[in-house]
Parts: C-alpha cells; structure tokens; sequence
C-alpha cells in the first residue's frame, strides 16, 4: 500500500493578438495543486490481484489579465479513482471515475472509463482505455461550448 | 456508432483476457527488465472539437525490476523500483465552432519524472518537470493567432510513505 501527499505548481502563459482589432493578448494563471494519493495491489491468491488507486485534488488557479491588470481566484476539486482486477499477471481490467467540482467555467462533470493492459510477452505490453466525460451542465451557446466528449488512448511498450 | 465502438472495446478487452489464460507463471518468474520504451496515441472529440496526441517515454529503472506471478503491469510498483523517465508528445487540436470558424492548432510536450522508493525506509518520493507549448490558429476566427504556453514551467513533488 502507498499512501501520501501531493503538491504541484504550474504557470501557464498565453500570448497572441486578436489581428481584426490589434489587441495583445497577455495572460497568466498560476496554479497550485494540493491533495493525497492512495494506491493498493492487493494479491488474492494464485497471480490474481486487485488494484485501486485514488487521488484527491484541490486546485487553486489564480489567473491574470496583464493587459487589463485584473486577476481571479478559483478553486476547483478533482477526485479519480480506478478499480483494476488481474485475473492474471498479463492481463488486468479497470474502471475509472473522476469527478470533477469547481469554479472553472467547463471543469464540472464526471468522467467514466475503462481500461486494460495486455503483456502477451513478458517485454511487451498494450494498453488500451476509452473515457466519457459528461459535464454538470451543458452549455451550449455560440459564445462557449461545454458538451460530452470522448476520449481513447492506446499504448505499446516494449521493456529491456 | 458510438455505442458500437464501446462495445467493440469490451469486446476486445474479453479476446485478450482469453489470449492470456494460457499464458503460465513460470515464465514471468524467470523475467526482469530494467529499461521501458512507450509509443502512445491520445484522442479526445466531441461535435465540435478533436484533440490528438502522439508521442512515447523511456525509463529507466535504477534497479532489474522482476516479473513475478503478480501483475506485470505493476510489477516497478510492488517492486519499490526507483526510476527515470522522460517523454515526448505531439498535440493537434482542431475546433469548429459554430460561428467562430475552424482553429487549428499544435504544440507539443516534454516531461521528466523521477521516482525514488527510500531504501528500508516507508518513504516514496516522486518530482516532475513538464513543459507544454501549443499553438492556436484561425483565418476565420477574431483570435487569427493565438500562442499558448502552458505551463511554461510546472513541478510537482510528491512524497509518500507507504
């Protein structure tokens, strides 16, 4: 089992210029991350084995309008847990959750997934996970959109 | 047709699992690695908008971490095996927006991580560096050019007892 704390920071700047009208775009969030990270692998007899992980956020962002010299503050909350079973050493499957609360206009919603991992050698590995994100709300307006989406990723390791 | 694939995925997911039953333990037990290379593909749609990304990751682990008869897939984990890694991704973006025109975009992604298990001691520490920087562009759109840069410099720390 693993359990403990995480911090993260991170700047974001944007830059540009709106052409049509010549205004500069100059802008900049800081965001810091605070929360807590649990992971278990918990075998059950024979290869077979259950995995869950869990990682809690606070997400604070303050963003700045160098331009305009106006700042904003927001929080938002970001929970994720994935739930695996290893019916083999080769083989694992999982479902995924994360909820998503908060002030950042698009953040809130939940997204839920699927997941597997196949080694069919000891050197290789595939994995694959497809994700569904449904907002708290939907907005959709000609000004800003916030709708479902989908999302997959695939990947192929190879291990020395 | 998105139903479909969903259930093309479960469908897949089931092949696997019955590819690998044969599969015996006894293998695994006589298996270690100590470098691992990744390719990856991301993709993310709704109606009006599609993000790609492709890209890999190496690491290296301090130690031979070993396959047991556990899961491979967390064999570094159960291994308390120290690490390296660094990765590489390509972004696309592609909106289209009712009104406000097709954007295009790209950029891209580098990241360094480290993981460090404290020899006899329940602390797992981990840091890691990403640098992200994408950039966004319409003919039809107000915002004809838009350079993004997130984060221009991120960090995080982790420490953890287990």
């Amino acid at each position: 089992m693993l359990i403990g704390a995480l911090y993260g920071r991170s700047v974001d700047k944007r830059d540009g210029e709106i052409p049509l009208y010549s205004v500069p775009i100059d802008e900049e969030d800081t965001i810091n991350y605070y929360g807590g990270i649990l992971k278990i692998v918990q075998p059950i007899g024979g290869s077979m084995a259950f995995g869950f992980d869990l990682t809690a956020q606070r997400i604070n962002t303050t963003s700045k309008d160098n331009t305009e010299g106006e700042s904003e503050e927001t929080s938002d909350t970001n929970v994720e847990g994935m739930l695996a079973f290893y019916p083999v050493a080769q083989f694992g499957i999982g479902a995924t959750l994360e909820i998503q609360r908060g002030d950042t206009i698009g953040s809130e919603g939940n997204t839920y997934g699927i997941a597997a991992i196949f080694f069919p050698m000891p050197n290789v590995g595939i994995m694959f996970s497809y994700n569904r994100f449904k907002p708290a709300n939907d907005v959709d307006d000609k000004n800003y959109k916030i709708l479902e989406s989908n999302s997959f990723d695939v990947s192929v390791r190879a291990r020395f | 047709m998105k139903r479909a694939g969903f259930y093309l995925g479960i469908l897949a997911c089931l092949m696997v699992a019955t590819l690998a039953m044969p599969m015996t333990s006894a293998m695994a037990q006589t298996d270690e690695f100590q470098l691992e290379v990744a390719a990856l593909y991301i993709q993310e749609k709704n109606d009006d908008f599609k993000f790609q990304a492709y890209g890999g990751y190496a690491g290296y682990h301090f130690t031979p971490v070993p396959l047991s008869s556990l899961p491979w897939a967390e064999a570094a984990f159960l291994a308390r095996s120290s690490s390296i890694t660094i990765g590489l991704i390509r972004t696309d973006y592609n909106l289209d927006f009712e009104g406000l025109g097709e954007i295009t975009g790209n950029g891209y992604m580098v990241s360094g991580n480290i993981e460090f298990f404290v020899p006899g001691f329940p602390l797992y520490i981990s840091a890691d560096l990403i640098r992200m920087k994408t950039t966004l562009e319409s003919t039809n759109f107000e915002q004809d050019s838009v350079n993004t840069v997130f984060p221009e410099g991120s960090a995080s720390s982790r420490s953890r007892g287990c």
